[in-house]
């Protein structure tokens, strides 16, 4: 039944890492399809934020499995950066308080975390898209 | 342990279900209140499996959709338990003061 649905929701969780999804895409597609009203053609509103979330989440967790260094090797640089920034700030003798070189660093690590999330969510989108224009 | 995964382990308290049958459940057990999106409950089954609180049990095909059933493990039970009782605990603080309220109202 509805298989324009089931291709919506297939789509859907392309956010989704691919070894989850040849694992347990199947299951929550019939999920999907168990929950929907007898006439409904679109995924709902809630199901889709649910599924973007989700297969967001799932990557995060993923990448901290299986690089957790990589999240400690970041930190380490931003220290560093910290360091110099200080140290600069010194050795040019300015008036170059600390908070600034703070608020540099945590600027830098917000906007570090914002380009990972952006990234993920433009490969996404980007696939949902390239996913439609193909009907 | 959040609300939704402490209503998942008690759906699966009596049998194993499949997806939509813990979103039911759950809907069930809380009055309505808990309303699983299936982003959340799968999220929420991966951690809760991770953590050997329940596991897939097994895997059926009935009319092209595929329904894989989770059950609680012995340590998802005992965890289960102990946050009842934790909860129940909790929870008497507040009803042993409001039931001397409601027999003493200047209590109230």
């Amino acid at each position: 039944m509805n298989g324009r649905l089931r291709r919506r929701y297939e789509r859907l969780l392309f956010t989704y890492p691919s070894a989850y999804r040849a694992a347990h895409g199947a299951e929550i597609i019939s999920t999907l399809l168990d929950a929907v009203r007898p006439d409904q053609q679109l995924p709902s509103p809630r199901e889709t934020t649910s599924l973007l979330l989700g297969g967001l989440r799932m990557r995060a967790r993923q990448a901290a499995k299986e690089s957790p260094s990589r999240m400690w090797t970041d930190g380490l640089h931003l220290g560093v950066l910290l360091i110099v920034l200080v140290n600069l700030s010194h050795a040019l003798e300015m008036p170059f308080p600390l908070w600034i070189a703070l608020v540099a660093v945590g600027a830098l690590a917000v906007g570090a975390l914002a380009m990972g999330a952006l990234a993920i969510g433009a490969l996404a989108i980007g696939r949902l898209v390239i996913g439609r224009s193909r009907i | 342990m959040s609300e939704p995964s402490y209503f998942i382990l008690a759906a699966l308290l009596d049998d194993p279900l499949h997806g939509y049958g813990i979103i039911k459940k759950t809907a069930e057990l809380s009055d309505g209140r808990i309303q699983l999106a299936a982003g959340t409950l799968y999220g929420a089954l991966d951690r809760l499996a991770e953590e050997g609180l329940l596991l897939a049990d097994r895997e059926e095909v009935v009319e092209g959709r595929t329904r894989r059933y989770y059950r609680l493990t012995d340590r998802g039970s005992h965890a289960l338990h102990r946050e009842a009782a934790r909860m129940e605990q909790a929870a008497r603080i507040v009803t042993r003061r409001s039931g001397l309220a409601a027999t003493n109202p200047n209590l109230a």
